[in-house]
């Protein structure tokens, strides 16, 4: 294999007191994740579908397909990802798989236990997609301690589709632009039972959704995110984005904001808010170009009422 | 916070500022025609005040804008008699680093296309044109319209602008200005693009072309990525390369010149002769037109700080150890 086209592995020595606290918090808060997703799974079954279309349970006791096992430590996930044919599912050990990779073509990378984590190197996003028409999938895993320009955990400049289920972000940094967890500005983002917690990003603590992509949020968690602008979603260009029963509570923007859209005199988001929660903090829209804002069946500050057209059922509460 | 913020705070002051009157925004094809109001001439001795008020909002607060808007009057033209150049761009008090770098890749590798994006109204506007493309990766062209009052600090534009000595005297080329207005104009104001973007949106904008990124890390050599950026210098292609957290400790050495969450311009690579061995450069530009703080040339000694232009040229190891990745357009 010549230098140069194998993804890049940056193994970080990381001291062991560090290693406890990480593991402890990010595998706890993924764990209370997995048993609440499968618990949702249960009256879900045989619903889910990789990327690329195929089922990934036939059944309700069906094991998952696993093509390749990758056991965690060293550089084993590289080596896994280099020699995975494409459409290749791989089955992640528990413990601390060392990332910060390229992902180039369409996989599905799956934790077969809770703790299962991909360590950034603090050099880059712990994964990125930045070719068209990978069609990728993540499910049950942590992704933390990645540093980059966009998108810490997760930065999606190519045109496919992501589709991460059951995982937990945290720990990272999109610091120049923003998206501490994840920056996407292409193709589809499909985000399932994901938790986003400690992350920091110049604009979105724990999501930046840019240019012209489309994502749809279905019971993600943010909590304790923190931005220039906007402690949890930043929404900006033609993004078009459905959130589906998500809760945020305890983001914090410099700016005040949990949440801000805006677009352009050329394209502005949308954004549906659909039986959400939300603790405090405001919503921004704009402000000088608004999106489209609309919320129906959430519980939201009361600020927000004049930022998001109302579409019935919400719940306006003062600031907690 | 990123270098270049700091830069721009460590300079601000506020000042009072004159009320504005109302004006109608320009381009808002919905709104109804209605005469424009007359805009009351400044006194004596005061600026001007700002023709396109979508733009004025550059700062968090406008009570905290340290700057006033000014009728470019020293003879400054749209490009200068030497033409359109990398050097020409300097970034300003604003957190638009992937701006300035993108404007100067641009500039330096297809100056054609900076010149065909500006048209002249002759009627003290521009009309500047970009691309940006849609969800099927389509492009679609948009235009705006700006005048060239720029917000100053004190005599000089507070935000881009290129100032150069042309036979001894120092001419002012307003592109790079009046590019950065228009976009400010196009994306809702100064501050929605004043904290931070992705220089390939920008070397898209003006080329129409699609940009890719590519991280700087990889096995050995990473001839895959050297490979890429000589193709991409030989076909003068626009290249910016892009830093890690300001925190990390490879920048704080005021030896390295170089710092964190910021954007340069790749002016180009080059491979030289040494002995039996033939070695990799990459020339890189600072947006600010220096490479080093004045603090930290003058900490190690650098005595072309302020003559280079920003300009200097790293081994390939030492530039893949800086720079956490690489943006091509085209």
């Amino acid at each position: 294999m010549p230098n140069g086209t194998r993804p890049r592995i940056q193994v970080k020595t990381l001291k062991l007191p560090r290693v406890i606290a990480i593991l402890a918090y990010c595998a706890a808060s993924q764990f209370l994740s997995f048993v609440a997703g499968h618990a949702v799974q249960a009256t879900e079954k045989a619903t889910m579908h990789t990327a690329s279309g195929h089922d990934t349970t036939s059944a309700a006791n069906a094991k998952p397909i696993c093509e390749v096992q990758v056991e965690a430590g060293g550089d084993h996930l590289a080596h896994a990802l280099l020699e995975a044919a494409p459409g290749s599912h791989l089955c992640l050990q528990p413990g601390v798989h060392s990332a910060s990779l390229s992902i180039s073509k369409s996989l599905t990378l799956r934790g077969i236990a809770a703790g299962v984590i991909l360590q950034g190197s603090g050099r880059d996003s712990v994964l990125r997609v930045d070719d068209d028409g990978v069609a990728l999938r993540l499910e049950n895993l942590v992704l933390q301690g990645g540093s980059a320009q966009a998108g810490g955990g997760l930065a999606i400049f190519g045109r496919g589709k992501v589709h991460a289920s059951d995982c937990t972000f945290c720990d990272n940094t999109g610091g120049m632009v923003g998206g501490g967890a994840v920056y996407a500005r292409a193709g589809m983002l499909v985000l399932e039972r994901c938790i986003f917690t400690r992350n920091h990003g110049r604009q979105g603590g724990a999501l930046m959704l840019d240019m012209a992509m489309h994502a749809e949020l279905q019971r993600c968690e943010f909590s304790n995110n923190t931005a220039d602008i906007a402690g949890a979603l930043r929404i900006s260009e033609a993004a078009e984005v459905d959130l589906k029963a998500c809760k945020l509570a305890g983001n914090l923007g410099a700016d005040g904001s949990q949440v801000r859209a805006s677009g352009t005199r050329s394209r502005v988001p949308t954004v549906r808010l659909d039986h959400c929660e939300v603790d405090s903090g405001r919503l921004i829209n704009g402000p000088e170009i608004q999106g489209h804002i609309t919320a129906k069946g959430c519980k939201l500050p009361a600020s927000w009422k004049g930022s998001a057209t109302d579409g019935g059922g919400n719940t306006w509460r003062p600031a907690i | 916070m990123p270098a270049h913020d700091t830069k721009k705070k460590k300079n601000q002051k506020p000042i009072p500022q004159q009320p504005k009157p109302q004006q109608p925004k320009p381009q808002q094809p919905q709104a109804p025609v209605q005469p424009k109001p007359q805009t009351p001439a400044p006194a004596p001795g005061q600026p001007r005040d700002l023709v396109d008020p979508s733009v004025t909002r550059d700062e968090k607060t406008k009570a905290l804008d340290p700057y006033t808007y000014k009728k470019n009057d020293r003879g400054a033209k749209v490009f200068g008699p030497d033409g359109v150049k990398a050097g020409d761009v300097q970034q300003g008090y604003i957190g638009d680093c992937y701006m300035a770098s993108a404007m100067s890749a641009v500039a330096g590798s297809k100056p054609d296309a900076v010149q065909q994006a500006i048209k002249d109204n002759k009627d003290g506007t521009f009309t500047v044109r970009f691309f940006e493309l849609d969800y099927s990766g389509r492009k679609t062209a948009h235009s705006e319209t700006v005048d060239a009052d720029l917000p100053h600090y004190g005599d000089m534009p507070a935000y881009a602008k290129s100032t150069e000595k042309v036979d001894g005297k120092q001419y002012m080329e307003l592109w790079p200005s009046i590019l950065e207005k228009a976009y400010a104009q196009w994306k809702g104001s100064y501050d929605a693009m004043g904290n931070g973007g992705i220089a390939g949106d920008v070397m898209t904008a003006l080329t129409g072309e699609r940009s890719s990124q590519v991280t700087t890390a990889g096995a050995g050599e990473n001839d895959a990525l050297w490979t890429k950026m000589k193709a991409a210098s030989d076909q003068k292609k626009p290249m910016t390369a892009g830093t890690g957290g300001e925190e990390d400790p490879r920048y704080k050495d005021p030896k390295a010149g170089v710092y964190g969450w910021h954007a340069y311009t790749v002016m180009g690579v080059e491979e030289a002769k040494e002995g039996d061995k033939t070695k990799r450069y990459v020339v890189c530009r600072n947006p600010w037109a220096k490479r080093r703080r004045n603090s930290d040339a003058a900490a190690v000694g650098d005595t072309t700080n302020d003559t280079a232009g920003g300009v200097f040229k790293l081994e390939w190891a030492e530039f893949r150890r800086l720079y956490d990745n690489v943006t091509v357009n085209g």
